[in-house]
């Protein structure tokens, strides 16, 4: 009687396998294998990240943008257009609003979110934004799926023509190292394989950050700052470096006061406003070698 | 006798090895110079008077008050899940730091001593309302101080939640959250001798109050019959828990499992009722988290790992292995 029973109530967990076979949720799609030909030109689009608005912004008509989210702030006509939250994305107001097109950042957020938003039948295009090139890729892109291709093609072409001459006016000179901190205290910098590391790169420098460490975005302690010692720091106020890392007056870049604070936002929207990024970093440079 | 003697020869040991390791690279002859012939012209010496010895200092000053936090709490409440979180003491003093981290008060601005205040104050604030709803008859009820402090921990936290919501912008989240995790790497000398004076005279004292808080374990009426001032004592042991927690936390961030785990340590090690406990606890907890933060720098040299989480790497397995022990004991 016993080895009947036993088996029995395994088939109680019968439904649960099924239900669990079936919420297997679809792979996540790269940028290049969805089927942009199959899209009719949206007309009713949003993005879930700030640097692709001001993509947006640029490349197409502004009434084509939906909605904004409560980070973008560039250019200042955005700020008109109704909120969506995207953290974490709120999920029913933008079904509410029905768009034909949702853009997103790769690693700005989660694949959960994502997947949700493609269950919900809504057409979405996750782009990389890791290199300057991928700025390129994406804008064109962009403009086959906007039906904006003309538009994006001299777009890419001004881009291309302003960093090339930007890199000419840096050949002849020294390259000085250089470090961008996302942030002061806790001190976050942008590491190696970050996007901002291009920058750098084009507007004649040298990132400090020669080591790869596991994230792009790593945060450092104090003595490692000391120890990379770059010529150029970017990110804050000399009062406010003194202040909380007293031992960067030994370094060169409190000596020779090469220290500036910027507002990162232009260095870190990948977009067409790089270039201003670019040009800002070159001129600090610059000042140097004058 | 001997216990001294281990205890000359450890701590030099690992307070010599701490100093090793940083992301610049020394020498035995830098560290010897920058003790013995110091410049304050030259970088490493710089470096390793003014940012690896405060470092130092403030692990196992802090690693020896939340030890002795946590041995004096856990003495009060006769449980052995007592530490300086269940209280809501390390919860409220979180929530003070964040009050100033996050702007929440707009005239009180953030300076040095400003987030130790802060600290101190929400740290004593949440213990006094623990006492002060677990106050019965006259005296503390060490079951309901538990579960008072319990609840206002959870309180705390979710206050806390709720001002980093509404107020954070993204610097600040990550000030906040970098905070929570405790770090030793802003170690200043300008933290220490508060931290230090406090955790002396208090451990002072605390010796002094050993045989009354062995005693105390033994149950209140007990301790009442052998002549032990149970509600002074209960107050004083509170006060003292606060004070420690709160100083320790405004130096370094909250820092688990140290005030639960280095106790039970001792006490496995050298009795429950150990004539040297309260000076044992306090330099194995300051050894301990030196060792820590020691680990840290070696393990990952270059990145500021908040020590919160080696303790807990380090800490657990060996706490873990201590239970399994046959002879561990609490009474």
């Amino acid at each position: 009687m016993m080895e009947r029973g036993r088996f029995y109530y395994l088939a109680f967990f019968a439904p649960m396998l099924i239900l669990a076979c079936c919420s297997k949720l679809p792979e996540k799609e790269s940028s290049s294998s969805l089927h942009i030909d199959s899209l009719k030109t949206p007309q009713k689009i949003f993005s879930l990240t700030p640097s692709i608005n001001e993509i947006l912004y640029d490349l197409i008509d502004e009434d084509r943008i939906l909605a904004r989210t409560p980070y973008d702030s560039f250019p200042t006509s955005i700020l008109s257009k109704p909120v969506i939250n995207n953290f974490p994305p709120d999920f029913e107001k933008i079904v509410s609003y029905s768009p034909d097109l949702i853009l997103a950042k790769e690693g700005m957020f989660n694949k959960d979110d994502l997947d949700r938003i493609k269950l919900l039948g809504l057409p979405l295009i996750v782009q990389r934004y890791e290199s300057l090139v991928d700025i390129y890729t994406n804008l064109q892109d962009l403009g086959k799926i906007l039906d904006c291709q003309s538009k994006a093609d001299s777009m890419v072409k001004a881009l291309k023509y302003q960093v090339q001459s930007i890199q000419k006016s840096t050949i002849n000179h020294e390259k000085p190292t250089v470090l961008i901190l996302i942030s002061l205290e806790p001190l976050y910098v942008y590491g190696k394989n970050s996007f901002v590391n291009d920058l750098i790169d084009v507007a004649g420098g040298k990132n400090a950050m020669t080591e790869l460490l596991s994230s792009p975005y790593p945060m450092i302690n104090r003595e490692f700052l000391l120890k990379l010692d770059p010529d150029i720091i970017i990110g804050t106020d000399i009062s406010e470096l003194i202040k909380n890392f007293p031992e960067m007056n030994f370094s060169k870049s409190v000596k020779n006061k090469k220290v500036y604070n910027i507002n990162t936002d232009v260095l870190s929207r990948p977009g067409p406003r790089v270039i201003e990024g670019i040009a800002r970093i070159n001129k600090i440079i610059h000042a140097g070698n004058e | 006798m001997s216990r001294v003697l281990v205890w000359i020869l450890i701590i030099p040991v690992v307070f010599f090895i701490g100093l090793q390791f940083g992301s610049i690279h020394t020498n035995g002859t830098d560290i010897w110079k920058a003790l013995f012939n110091f410049s304050s012209s030259d970088t490493t010496s710089y470096v390793i008077v003014n940012l690896r010895i405060p470092r130092i200092l403030a692990a196992f000053l802090t690693g020896g008050a939340l030890a002795l936090s946590g041995y004096l709490l856990q003495s009060l409440v006769n449980n052995p899940l007592a530490d300086p979180y269940i209280l809501g003491t390390a919860s409220g003093a979180s929530l003070g730091v964040n009050i100033s981290f996050l702007g929440v008060i707009p005239w009180l601005a953030e300076s040095v001593f400003s987030t130790s205040i802060a600290a101190f104050v929400g740290a004593l604030g949440v213990t006094l309302l623990a006492v002060f709803v677990a106050y019965d008859k006259g005296s503390i009820n060490p079951s309901r101080l538990l579960l008072a402090g319990v609840a206002l921990s959870s309180l705390m936290v979710a206050i806390t939640s709720f001002l980093i919501f509404v107020f954070s912008s993204d610097n600040k989240l990550k000030k906040v959250i970098f905070w929570s995790m405790g770090s030793i790497d802003a170690a200043a000398w300008n933290k220490i001798p508060l931290l230090a004076i406090t955790l002396f005279v208090l451990g002072i004292i605390a010796v002094l109050l050993r045989p009354q808080l062995s005693i105390l374990m033994l149950g209140a009426p007990r301790a009442q019959n052998l002549g032990v001032n149970v509600v002074k004592l209960r107050w004083l042991i509170l006060i003292f828990s606060a004070l420690l927690t709160g100083m320790a936390v405004a130096v370094s961030g909250p820092i688990g499992f140290i005030g639960l785990i280095v106790p039970h340590f001792v006490r496995a090690l050298f009795g429950v009722h150990g004539k040297y406990n309260i000076t044992d606890t306090i330099l194995t907890g300051g050894i301990f988290l030196t060792v820590c933060d020691t680990s840290s720098k070696w393990l990952f040299p270059d990145i500021a790992l908040p020590i919160g989480i080696i303790t807990s790497f380090l800490g657990i397995p060996f706490f873990v292995y201590l239970l399994t022990k046959r002879n561990f004991r609490f009474n």
